[in-house]
């Protein structure tokens, strides 16, 4: 484990040195995610403008959930792991998987970890900052317990939907072809930033699988806004155990049928 | 002939890779879907909203995905990724086609698979749904709808060119890309029908060439626009190709001075 940690602390110096030397990347990277951000909360202040209330949820409390979204997805998610979910159908299809096996690391480690976008950091900022005010201005009491918990459910959201990716993303070693099979998930990442309530209203039965990633940023949020109830972490902490236990053995099975690049 | 068979090299090219526009297909139904899912929770309070009702608002959101999967070009990225960063830019301007067909024939396949894929899409959920969309159109208005499409094309095409050929400058433009993605998103009426968006964000989306390309053709199949008032989307639509015509040309001919082969 302290090695594994080791290694991270280095991954991150090595990141932020690639941060520095590609500047022009960092610009964009960072106003592209700006971006996003602001159209989460511009999108959630358009379709709430007509109603004080949607799906159980006040406009207040939609706002908050918009804010712990930027904190959760917009920023730890994407920074930690979203550049190295772009990088599979790559490591895929030029067969640079290859070396990755070869290295004396847990394989799953090193695919998920090799890229942190560094500058997401400013967003994350931002996002706290934008969070606070909300909190503040809906009047709502956020108390030590409710922030311990709200913090512990983010931590077991992100590996809910770390897991989710990982399962999907997975795929690209049968289908390195499709390239742009994460525009798949950067769309069902947006039902986070949504009330689960929503999925009753879709109305199409097979828009139930993606049912986790309503649990993602809406649990932790309850947390905060004290609505929280036993089930409702029962739910989060064991769709979170089984997918990540599930992921790891579909990734050792897809292990199996790599074929590098001239497969 | 010589355009009918750049044109089939074009959809080879695209067929071999079809399971990419399928995903991004996936995309605008899912996109599509999730704001349909939301209003609906906001009409579960209101029976109608600015003219709208839940069934129109309904099929509003179901030609949401045909509408972009046949209107929303995306120039950009082939001409950043391939003709800027791999350098295939100097290849191109020899060949005895102007840049801007060149890359319109590029992207018209795509265009094609992908609004048929939507329009299979569209019916099939309108069979799990119900078909929420009267189709009561008089020829004239037909005749007028397709106009308004073509134009929306040409519109849609040209603004992302002049984007796409900022990368001219700074070599690299995904920052651009996603901040225009965002604004065509909020105000070609994506979210809300633009006529829902609330106080100057509407004013703004009338304003923007944004709304011609997605809002008003939308509108237009839904039956919800006169022939006068067609022809008044047209006439904006002319102003808007015109004006972006023009500019692109200036643009074009600013960056060839500037352009720098990089990938040789």
């Amino acid at each position: 484990m302290k090695h594994y940690f080791q290694i991270y602390l280095l991954l991150i110096k090595l990141n932020y040195r690639r941060s520095i030397a590609n500047r022009a990347d960092l610009f964009t990277g960072l106003f592209g995610s700006l971006s996003w951000g602001v159209f989460s909360i511009v999108s959630i202040y358009i379709l709430s403008a007509r109603s004080s209330s949607v799906f159980g949820w006040s406009r207040a409390e939609l706002f908050i959930l918009i804010g712990v979204f930027n904190i959760m997805v917009g920023s730890t998610f994407r920074m930690l792991f979203s550049r190295n979910f772009e990088n599979f159908s790559k490591l895929m299809r030029y067969g640079e998987l290859d070396g990755v096996l070869l290295k004396p690391l847990d394989t799953q480690f090193a695919v998920s970890t090799q890229h942190i976008s560094l500058y997401v950091i400013i967003r994350a900022v931002i996002a706290c900052i934008y969070t606070y005010i909300v909190i503040v201005q809906s009047n709502a009491v956020v108390s030590f317990l409710s922030f311990l918990s709200f913090f512990i459910l983010a931590i077991i959201g992100l590996i809910l939907l770390y897991a989710c990716w990982f399962l999907v993303m997975t795929l690209t070693v049968w289908l390195p072809d499709i390239y742009n099979l994460d525009e798949i998930l950067y769309s069902t990442d947006a039902l986070t930033r949504y009330p689960p309530q929503i999925l009753n209203a879709m109305k199409i039965l097979v828009f139930y699988l993606f049912f986790p990633f309503t649990l993602v940023v809406s649990t932790p949020t309850k947390a905060l806004l004290h609505k929280l109830s036993v089930l409702d972490v029962v739910i989060l902490v064991g769709f979170a155990c089984g997918l990540l236990f599930i992921s790891r053995k579909f990734w050792k099975f897809a292990l199996r049928y790599y074929t590098s690049a001239s497969g | 002939m010589r355009y009918v068979r750049i044109f089939s090299l074009h959809f080879q090219d695209l067929l071999a890779h079809r399971s990419r526009s399928i995903v991004y297909v996936f995309t605008y139904v899912f996109n599509s879907l999730l704001f349909l899912a939301f209003i609906r929770g906001v009409f579960s309070k209101n029976s109608s909203l600015g003219g709208w009702t839940l069934s129109t608002v309904t099929s509003y959101y179901f030609l949401l995905i045909l509408a972009p999967a046949l209107l929303m070009t995306h120039p950009e990225m082939p001409v950043l990724r391939d003709d800027i960063e791999k350098g295939e830019l100097a290849g191109r301007l020899l060949k005895p086609f102007s840049y801007y067909w060149q890359r319109f024939y590029h992207e018209i396949p795509y265009r094609i698979f992908q609004g048929l894929l939507a329009v299979v899409i569209y019916f099939s959920l309108s069979a799990i749904f119900g078909n929420f969309l009267r189709l009561n159109l008089s020829l004239m208005q037909v005749a007028l709808i397709i106009i308004i499409f073509v134009l929306a094309y040409m519109i849609s095409f040209t603004f992302k060119m002049i984007i796409a050929i900022v990368a001219f400058w700074t070599t690299d433009t995904r920052g651009l890309h996603e901040l225009t993605d965002v604004i065509i998103l909020i105000f070609a009426g994506f979210i809300v029908p633009v006529n829902l968006l609330p106080g100057i964000l509407e004013k703004a989306a009338y304003l923007l060439p944004f709304s011609y390309i997605i809002y008003f053709p939308v509108i237009a199949i839904q039956g919800k626009l006169s022939v006068l008032s067609m022809l008044s989307v047209i006439s904006s639509q002319i102003i808007w190709l015109c004006m972006l015509v023009i500019f692109f040309r200036f643009q074009w001919k600013k960056a060839l001075i500037r352009f720098t082969d990089l990938g040789h």
